[in-house]
């Protein structure tokens, strides 16, 4: 097994988490899985309990899926450590 | 013109570019995987046509002006057509330049689109006459689309030979549907299918970590390390002074090829085209700003151009920024067909003013107010989106779409269709090759 093989800078992190890499960025397994369940959850929700008619399903729907988004940006900590660094600002 | 329209053209333009200037700088979204859904789901909604169109370019203006932005403060893409310029950025960043990185490609950005918009509606009025032809014969023409577009990709025979196979896969489940009675007959299965093409990739790697073998071998990551560094001198926000003048040339001609090869991939002619200008120029330094800035003058012409030639020349998204992000512009049932769509719905003038407004407003906003403030915008994006909840969402728009396209059953159809996407996709067979296969299968398949 190759998991703790990366040997550069491992040993400084307290918590070495282990991150899988989608679309460029990292991710923790789990906590995709728990913003994916709240997000179809709210969204299929929403959904089933509108009027039905026209665009309301639809409308609904999309509610739903920003509550989720809005709720996971709320529980889930981003996987990126970010410093600011202040710089003089050469010529 | 009514001015209530005008009120509403405004309001969707300052929408599209709000929400786009933060989709933009999150790291790796895909332009298609994040436009499309949304312009869909407008679309979906009943909305006035030219309000949509208005929403649509200013996303796009936006998309392209804000996804270089993290590219040049912390060397991460925006955006796979950001990607190309990460080399040159990064050599920026060594220099400690990453101000002069975002403002030589945001200067870039402004030039393409103030060349690629005229160029546009007046190369589409050109192709005007050739309309009816394309429209005959769009069937064929999306055939053999897919297969010139496979041919100039780099994995040509895996895109050649996957073709046939993904076109019975579309089709199959199509008459699977009818047949079982899931989908009443004579409506047809697309928006959730598109959809399922575009997050493909996404939805491979995630299924691969239900395989326990797959799960403990795959690469493991630390914490995404992100440096900004924060820039105070920014004198001059006028794009023409930022520029020089042989950048200037280089933006403007690049800007008028991408407009002109609207029918071939973006991300491939900027490659192409910005290794050739700046091979010539030896200082690291200026070799960087100058590829950048006619990197990103093209992939704004390129996207616009793709847009607005095929949706107000043809009716019939050929081209692959056409039928990618733009798709829904062409084809959304119930809303929209091949039949009416955009193309039918709106008149010249109104094709202009959406055009007008939508890229004014993004370029007022976007460019001298966000790169302005570029790097606090990345700061609050990096440090509070996390990336999981932005792929929850996606897979969420995938789901509800699925289910109201075709119920329970679709959602896996969906699901297999993405899985089969994002491996052909993993083997080299891109997006428009894609796209087009799922135009050309009723056709494709009813020759045998």
């Amino acid at each position: 097994m190759t998991t703790n093989k990366q040997n550069d800078i491992t040993l400084l992190s307290e918590s070495s988490k282990e991150l899988i890499e989608v679309w460029e960025d990292v991710i923790d397994i789990r906590d995709l899985v728990l913003a994916i369940m709240i997000t179809v959850t709210l969204t299929m929700t929403l959904y089933a309990l509108a009027p039905d008619q026209a665009p309301f399903p639809l409308i609904f729907g999309l509610a739903g899926a920003l509550l989720g988004f809005s709720l996971s940006i709320f529980l889930i900590k981003p996987k990126r450590t970010v410093t600011l660094i202040k710089s003089k600002g050469e010529k | 013109m009514d001015p209530l329209l005008i009120m509403q053209l405004l309001i969707a333009a300052v929408a599209g570019t709000l929400i786009y200037t933060v989709i933009g700088i999150a790291p790796g979204t895909d332009e298609t995987a994040v436009l499309a859904p949304v312009t869909l789901v407008l679309v979906l909604t009943g909305l006035a046509p030219i309000i949509i169109l208005t929403f649509f370019i200013s996303a796009i203006v936006a998309k392209k002006l804000t996804d270089s932005i993290p590219v040049a403060v912390a060397g991460i893409p925006g955006g796979v057509m950001a990607a190309p310029m990460v080399e040159h950025a990064l050599v920026l960043k060594k220099h400690n330049r990453a101000d002069l990185a975002i403002r030589k490609m945001a200067s870039g950005s402004v030039i393409g689109t103030l060349i690629s918009v005229p160029l546009s509606l007046l190369l589409a009025q050109q192709l005007l006459p050739f309309a009816d032809v394309v429209k005959t014969y769009a069937n064929p023409l999306f055939f053999f689309g897919a297969i010139f577009l496979a041919l100039m990709s780099k994995e040509r025979f895996v895109s050649l030979l996957a073709i046939l196979p993904f076109a019975l896969l579309i089709q199959g489940l199509r008459e699977l549907y009818w047949a079982t009675g899931v989908v009443p007959a004579g409506q047809t299965v697309f928006t959730s299918f598109f959809l399922g093409i575009t997050i493909g990739p996404v939805l491979l790697t995630l299924f691969e970590l239900f395989n326990t073998n797959k799960r403990t071998t795959i690469k493991k990551h630390q914490t995404k390390e992100v440096k900004l560094r924060y820039q105070q001198h920014i004198e001059t926000l006028h794009p023409f002074k930022i520029l020089s003048k042989e950048e200037l040339t280089w933006s403007t001609l690049s800007s008028v090829f991408g407009s002109l090869l609207f029918i071939l991939s973006p991300v491939g002619i900027t490659i192409l085209l910005g290794e050739v200008i700046s091979s010539r120029v030896k200082d690291p330094v200026r070799k960087a700003s100058l590829a950048i800035s006619s990197m990103d003058a093209l992939t704004n012409a390129a996207y616009i151009a793709g847009t607005l030639i095929p949706l107000i020349a043809l009716g019939v998204p050929l081209s692959p920024v056409a039928i990618g992000p733009g798709g829904a512009l062409f084809n959304a049932p119930p809303v929209f067909n091949e039949t009416y769509n955009m193309h039918h719905a709106l008149s010249m003038p109104e094709f202009i003013i959406a055009t007008l407004i939508g890229a004014t407003v993004a370029i007022v906003i976007t460019y001298f107010i966000i790169v302005k403030y570029a790097e606090a915008i990345c700061y609050v994006v990096f440090k509070h989106v996390p990336h999981e909840a932005l792929l929850a969402l996606f897979i969420g728009l995938v789901v509800l779409l699925s289910f109201m396209d075709g119920g329970l059953l679709n959602v896996f159809g969906v699901g297999l269709v993405a899985i089969v996407a994002g491996y052909f996709h993993r083997l080299g067979m891109n997006y428009g090759v894609q796209f087009m296969v799922l135009y050309a299968a009723p056709w494709l398949i009813s020759l045998f």
